[in-house]
């Protein structure tokens, strides 16, 4: 069980109330909102949301790799020592590729696609480990074996065009653990894969975590996947996070309606023939109009007249279960449970 | 229950730098009236090439496709088209590449059956609006453009567009593979009711296992070209036969972490091989993880094994 936030002494990476804001021709927008998380050492957070929840810039602003027109407006994302939000352009440099690494969700675009495999990898490597020429190749070699990709010497010769996508998304993963990591963010690793090679990639990420206790924060809109890696669960809406707990309360007792919503949605394999998918009305807000009380208000079936005037206030439901919503206020007559304002 | 489509033997092979790739290598299939036929495979097993070559919009290489035991042409003409499309439509995976950014949502919908006469001139609008409304956008829908929809709302067009058309038969594409889960489910609902209420037979194609058993009545499995497995959805999910049905369903993740935890790790090995390049005898030997001697020998056949369901494979010869 994973300790609540207030004794997170050891966790491996603290994310406080972070707002992040893009500016346009339409003014400034809030497009993140108090984000909180947490990841222990060795664990996996999934977080989880639909298409423009803000999942992927949440992660983004924590690498200091936000698109021009964005920037963090508040918020501090304590890794180590070090608040990451604060750090000189160089010494960010020092942390990132080497002890915390992203993945991306195409490989393809990711990769430069006028250079070999190889040369791309033994440039992580002379630059972060000062290699020289011949030990990095060697190095490049031995990373590229043991993300399972065979015949490794003759694959970094040749060019990303050459492989298939499950292989240069192992390329990727191999790219990122160049520099030992201590935290991998994985964004979407596998949305642009088969099935079948989805399933090779979880369990390589898995088989790696397990190797060398690296934290990964998995961020991905599959309620599947989750299932599959996750010890911590988040789960963002419209810039917020709306409900976060263990893996296993969260799917056994989910109690935000976006979170039910989520997973009544979800197709099952085991679910009969018969039965129907329910799905949540609407389409999420855009975050560009500016929104006054819960911004799931417009589409839930439990919404009250105060969820559509004022934002939902944190709640705990157990240590380390966390949601904002209006139904199970104290303020709230009808609610059927009741939970304690979190601290 | 009559049936309509029949296709036989059906290949599309198409030629690159001298070589030959066999997207679809001798598929055959059949379609009842009302009836729903699941098609999944991962990318590159020729699910898509298959779809477009029964509807017209390839040539077949070889093999017959039959609308209620006529034969269609083996290469479309135009007249062709006219008369075909007003029995079977298609909607597309992307449904922002599929739809004309500069036409409005009425005239993408009311285009085709403008075209082909389908209603009297002064109903069009009238028919517009109902389909409009049907998919669950609303007449007021029909003065806007296609960037002013959401992804969701997008492929309700894309529905619309089709069944304004009256057709007989609905191929979907991988209609919901780029929407969101939330909105995924109202498609998926969507399409069941629609079917359902109009009586339409439907080919569903889908990469999602889990997603298409949500539709289909009958599912084929497909891989390199060829099919490996097919029967009654139900029986497919509960007891998958060929070894790459049982890999797929265990790849697929289930959002449920305690039955994730507990579940076998059946993991495929390596990628699906080339179709420039097909492997002589079986076409799954080389992941297969029960492969015999015999298997790289000899191409089994589609085999009936069970009343409905036949497989492809040398275990159950």
């Amino acid at each position: 069980m994973l300790k609540p936030m207030t004794s997170n002494r050891t966790a491996l990476l603290t994310i406080e109330k972070l707002s992040v804001q893009v500016t346009s021709r339409a003014g400034c927008q809030r497009v993140i909102r108090d984000v909180n998380l947490t990841l222990q050492h060795g664990r996996t957070l999934a977080l989880v949301g639909e298409s423009g929840c803000g999942k992927s810039m949440t992660m983004r602003s924590v690498m200091g790799l936000l698109p021009r027109a964005a920037s963090v407006v508040a918020g501090r994302a304590i890794f180590g020592d070090m608040d990451l939000l604060q750090l000189k352009p160089r010494a960010l440099n020092r942390v990132r590729g080497k002890r915390i690494a992203m993945i991306f969700q195409e490989p393809m675009s990711a990769l430069n696609p006028t250079l070999r495999i190889g040369t791309q990898i033994t440039e992580v490597l002379r630059l972060q480990q000062e290699l020289s020429k011949r030990n990095a190749l060697r190095r490049a070699i031995e990373l590229l074996d043991s993300v399972g990709i065979p015949e490794p010497a003759y694959r970094c010769r040749q060019y990303p065009f050459e492989l298939s996508g499950g292989m240069l998304q192992r390329a990727m993963i191999a790219m990122a653990l160049a520099g030992e990591p201590e935290l991998l963010i994985a964004d979407e690793p596998t949305t642009a894969l088969d099935t079948t090679v989805q399933a090779q990639i979880l369990d390589l990420l898995k088989h790696i975590q397990r190797q060398r206790g690296m934290g990964i924060v998995l961020v991905t809109h599959d309620l599947g996947v989750v299932a599959r890696m996750a010890d911590q669960v988040a789960v963002m809406y419209a810039g917020e996070i709306v409900e976060q707990a263990s893996v296993d309360r969260l799917f056994a007792q989910p109690l935000h309606p976006y979170t039910q919503g989520l997973l009544a949605a979800t197709p099952r394999l085991s679910a009969a023939s018969s039965d129907r998918l329910e799905a949540i009305p609407g389409t999420p807000p855009d975050l560009r109009v500016r929104q006054t009380g819960c911004s799931f208000a417009s589409r839930c079936t439990h919404c009250m007249q105060i969820c559509r005037q004022q934002s939902a206030p944190p709640l705990a439901a157990a240590a380390g279960h966390d949601l904002s919503c209006w139904r199970y206020h104290a303020a709230n007559p009808g609610a059927q449970l009741v939970l304690e304002a979190r601290r | 229950m009559t049936q309509l489509l029949d296709v036989c033997e059906l290949k599309k092979h198409f030629s690159a730098r001298g070589k030959t790739a066999h997207a679809v290598d001798g598929v055959s299939l059949t379609l009842n009236e009302k009836e729903v036929l699941g098609i999944v495979g991962e990318s590159g097993s020729g699910k898509s090439t298959l779809a477009r070559t029964i509807i017209g919009l390839l040539d077949k290489t070889a093999g017959t496709v039959s609308w209620r035991g006529e034969l269609l042409p083996q290469r479309y003409r135009r007249s062709d088209f006219r008369h075909y499309a007003a029995i079977m439509q298609m909607i597309f995976q992307d449904p922002q590449g599929s739809l004309d950014p500069r036409m409005t949502a009425g005239e993408i919908v009311a285009e085709g059956a403008r075209l082909l006469k389908r209603y009297p001139a002064n109903q069009l609008p009238a028919q517009v609006d109902k389909y409009l409304t049907l998919v669950g956008l609303g007449a007021h829908s029909a003065d806007r453009y296609p960037h002013e929809f959401s992804g969701g709302q997008r492929q309700r067009l894309g529905i619309a567009r089709a069944l304004m058309m009256q057709p007989q038969l609905l191929i979907c594409d991988e209609p919901v593979a780029a929407l969101d889960v939330s909105v995924q489910a109202q498609i998926v609902n969507l399409l069941a009711d629609l079917q359902r209420d109009m009586g339409l037979s439907m080919l569903f194609i889908g990469h999602d296992l889990s997603i298409v058993r949500y539709l289909s009545d009958r599912i084929i499995v497909m891989y390199l070209g060829v099919v490996v497995e097919e029967g009654p959805s139900e029986q497919v999910f509960k007891q998958p036969l060929h070894p790459y049905t049982q890999m797929l369903l265990a790849a697929s993740p289930e959002p449920d972490p305690v039955f994730e935890r507990q579940r076998p790790r059946l993991l495929l090995q390596g990628e699906v091989p080339s179709p420039l390049n097909i492997p002589p005898g079986c076409r799954f030997a080389s992941r297969c993880p029960e492969v015999t001697p015999a298997c790289k020998r000899r191409e089994p056949g589609l085999i009936l094994q069970q009343p409905r369901r036949k497989v492809r494979c040398l275990l159950f010869a």
